[in-house]
């Protein structure tokens, strides 16, 4: 697992729950979560964590950038998701906007690693559970073929 | 501290990611197993820090721009007017606030009903709003007017019926100042109702001082003495007590200085001050009940005389309208037939000591009186609506004259004549030789879907007319006509500007003059018309924007 850091700039964890392999944990700001104070990564993990910031951030809600998130929660939030249908079109509408931001942010800087830049961004299922929630299985490839599927529970009652 | 960054939507992006690159920067090279550049640190972290620190550098960059009156004076529109007001109260300034209109509107009714006119209730000019101050109940008998809030009816000639109810403009401004008899139009229904007008002028109207206006105010004025010493000084003490007068100061060597020459040998001997204010952006009118006399009856037409006082309305311009109170003012006033200007000066006291002295102005003349506190006048009109039938030459009866004066000037020869201020020479005051001007604009526009506010148009003439031009003889159309376009749309041009100027001289004549290029007055010191003595008034109702297509 160290080895995993040798030689590698580290970022914070922002949203702890990302792992492909836990469903049922809802997505937490570590930042502010007791107990997993801390938690660093890095590679396709750093890299979920700038695209999860940008869906989870309303476009235009931080003034001083405009141009930074996604609409996906404004449309969860205002209950315009009622359908998986309705979902998928959501997603691929801010993942075509999230590529964007990566791209213009990682342009001018070569020593971004690949296994940190995004190839592709893909939806493989959205299912709702018993409450109404929202999982969204995602797959996030990125440029050194490395692949980090995520499952984004959220709490939305739709 | 009032400076201060209310909304991050004020931060202007670039700057806020110049601070963020310096923060990674900072940060990358402290801690460089750290990925700063991109990602949660970078996102949550240094922008924040980058938003909070670049509002901090706006705060300080605004509080740099108002804490010097060079930078106020370079920009004024980006200095904040909170720090401006302290520092320039350093210099003995303040700004004067904005205030509303007020006024009284005649309403006419067809019948004598007691109808409620509550508070807030809006009367309307064109898209100007006007709100009564407070409830008003129309009474028929004299003996239910118990309160501010009740009116009385009074039967006006052709049976209708009349009450008046106060009104305060909706905003500040000198535009909602309306004329005398201009028709309004209620928003909401009112029972029998006919018409309703403006009784009065209404006064008062004035946007708060801008910046710009303050730092102008504090180089005419800066630290300069306020006293009546010299021509900078004269002018700080005006301003101090009347912030919005323009004034203009003859004296000794003037051309239009004509009291200093009175010995047998024609040369100036100084000591005479002639001092030509405006005090205002427009004058105000003041209605006062006269007795007047009946002089003859010619084919049931009466000449009455009546006189007017050097304290019923000093230094007035001219009188706005002569009617009885049963008359429907707004389209009935008795014609003036003969006005014949004198002068009335008070015993001059130089007993006791300095706050009992009161100093009287050399004035040996009409001529030299008119439009100052001490003028008089002798009024001859014409009534054509009063039965004369058992009239004889003496009888008395009384009429309600409206003048059209400047209450300020009584109020500022009398403070410079009293002991405690009064400086070593004689101050005449006297308000400015006023020309009325009516002003046609004729704008072009492409296509009728263009929409011309024609209210801003007239605002624009407006401001440059009352408030940007001062004491002069004339006034360009070049000017106006860049007013103009700050407020039109795109496309839209200015064809033609027509003005027409009425004015009276202070010999009592009347003149006239016609331009689309620069209205002017034939200068003639002698007749104390010159660019020293001259000032130009309009209103909105003389202000017509016509709108055609290109």
């Amino acid at each position: 697992m160290l080895e995993l850091y040798q030689g590698r700039t580290v970022d914070l964890v922002a949203y702890g729950g990302t792992d492909s392999d836990v469903k049922n944990v809802l997505l937490n700001q570590d930042l502010a979560m007791p107990g997993r104070i801390g938690e660093i990564c890095t590679s396709a993990k750093k890299l979920a964590q700038r695209i999860i910031l940008k869906l989870f951030t309303d476009l235009g809600s931080k003034k001083y950038r405009p141009n930074y998130g996604t609409r996906f929660m404004y449309y969860l939030r205002t209950g315009q998701l009622q359908t998986t249908q309705d979902v998928g079109l959501a997603f691929t509408q801010a993942a075509a906007l999230i590529r964007e931001q990566l791209d213009l942010e990682d342009r001018t800087d070569e020593t971004i690693p690949d296994d940190e830049r995004l190839r592709s961004l893909q939806l493989l299922n959205v299912t709702f559970d018993s409450d109404r929630n929202l999982y969204l299985n995602v797959l996030i490839a990125t440029r050194s073929e490395t692949q980090f599927p995520v499952i984004l529970p959220i709490t939305a009652s739709v | 501290m009032s400076i201060n960054i209310v909304s991050y939507t004020e931060l202007d992006p670039s700057q806020v990611e110049e601070n963020t690159n310096l923060l990674v920067e900072l940060n990358q090279a402290r801690n460089p197993n750290i990925d700063y550049r991109n990602g949660v640190l970078r996102e949550i972290l240094l922008d924040t820090s980058a938003a909070i620190r670049t509002a901090m550098q706006v705060e300080q960059t605004r509080l740099l721009q108002a804490s010097s009156i060079q930078s106020i004076g370079s920009n004024p529109t980006l200095a904040d007017t909170d720090t401006v007001d302290r520092v320039l109260s350093n210099y003995l300034i303040s700004r004067q606030p904005g205030s509303n209109a007020t006024g009284l509107v005649a309403v006419v009714l067809s019948s004598p009903l007691e109808v409620n006119i509550p508070a807030g209730f809006v009367f309307r000019y064109n898209n100007l709003s006007f709100l009564t101050t407070r409830a008003t109940a129309a009474q028929r008998r004299v003996e239910n007017v118990r309160s501010d809030n009740d009116s009385l009816l009074i039967q006006i000639n052709g049976g209708a019926w009349l009450f008046y109810v106060p009104v305060q403009a909706e905003n500040t401004g000198a535009e909602y100042g309306l004329r005398a008899n201009v028709t309004l139009v209620p928003a909401s229904n009112i029972t029998g109702f006919l018409k309703a007008y403006a009784a009065n002028n209404f006064t008062g109207g004035v946007k708060a001082q801008s910046t710009a206006d303050l730092v102008n105010a504090v180089q005419q004025q800066g630290l300069v003495c306020r006293a009546l010493s010299g021509r900078v000084n004269m002018n700080a003490f005006l301003f101090e007590r009347y912030p919005r007068a323009s004034s203009s100061i003859v004296g000794y060597g003037d051309a239009e200085m004509l009291r200093d020459r009175r010995s047998i040998f024609p040369v100036s001997i100084g000591k005479r001050i002639d001092w030509w204010i405006r005090f205002n952006s427009f004058p105000e009118t003041i209605t006062q009940v006269k007795q007047a006399t009946l002089i003859s009856v010619t084919d049931f037409v009466g000449t009455w005389q009546f006189t007017t006082d050097v304290n019923d309305a000093p230094g007035y311009y001219q009188i706005e309208s002569i009617r009885k109170e049963q008359e429907d003012a707004q389209f009935v006033s008795f014609p003036v037939v003969e006005e014949t200007f004198n002068y009335a000066l008070p015993s001059e006291s130089n007993e006791g000591d300095n706050e009992t002295f009161t100093y009287v102005p050399d004035i040996r003349s009409a001529f030299e009186a008119r439009f100052t506190r001490y003028q008089t006048s002798i009024v001859q009109f014409e009534d054509n609506r009063t039965n004369h039938v058992g009239l004889v030459p003496g009888a008395t009866q009384n009429y309600l004259v409206t003048y059209l004066y400047f209450p300020q000037l009584a109020s500022l020869q009398d403070e410079i004549n009293t002991g405690t201020i009064r400086p070593n020479c004689d101050i005449l005051v006297k308000a400015a030789v006023p020309v009325f001007v009516s002003v046609e604009v004729i704008i072009g526009r492409p296509t009728p879907s263009i929409t011309v506010d024609s209210t801003a148009v007239q605002l624009s003439v407006l401001q440059v007319v009352n408030e940007a031009t001062g004491i002069a003889d004339r006034i360009y159309v070049s000017s106006i006509s860049n007013s103009i376009y700050a407020v039109l749309p795109v496309n839209c041009v200015v064809k033609r500007i027509n003005l027409r100027g009425e004015g009276f001289a202070p010999d009592g004549t009347r003149f006239t003059h016609a331009s689309s290029e620069c209205l002017k007055i034939d200068r003639d010191a002698a007749r104390l018309l010159t660019t020293n003595t001259v000032t130009m008034f309009t209103d909105m109702q003389s202000i017509n924007a016509v709108i055609e297509s290109l």
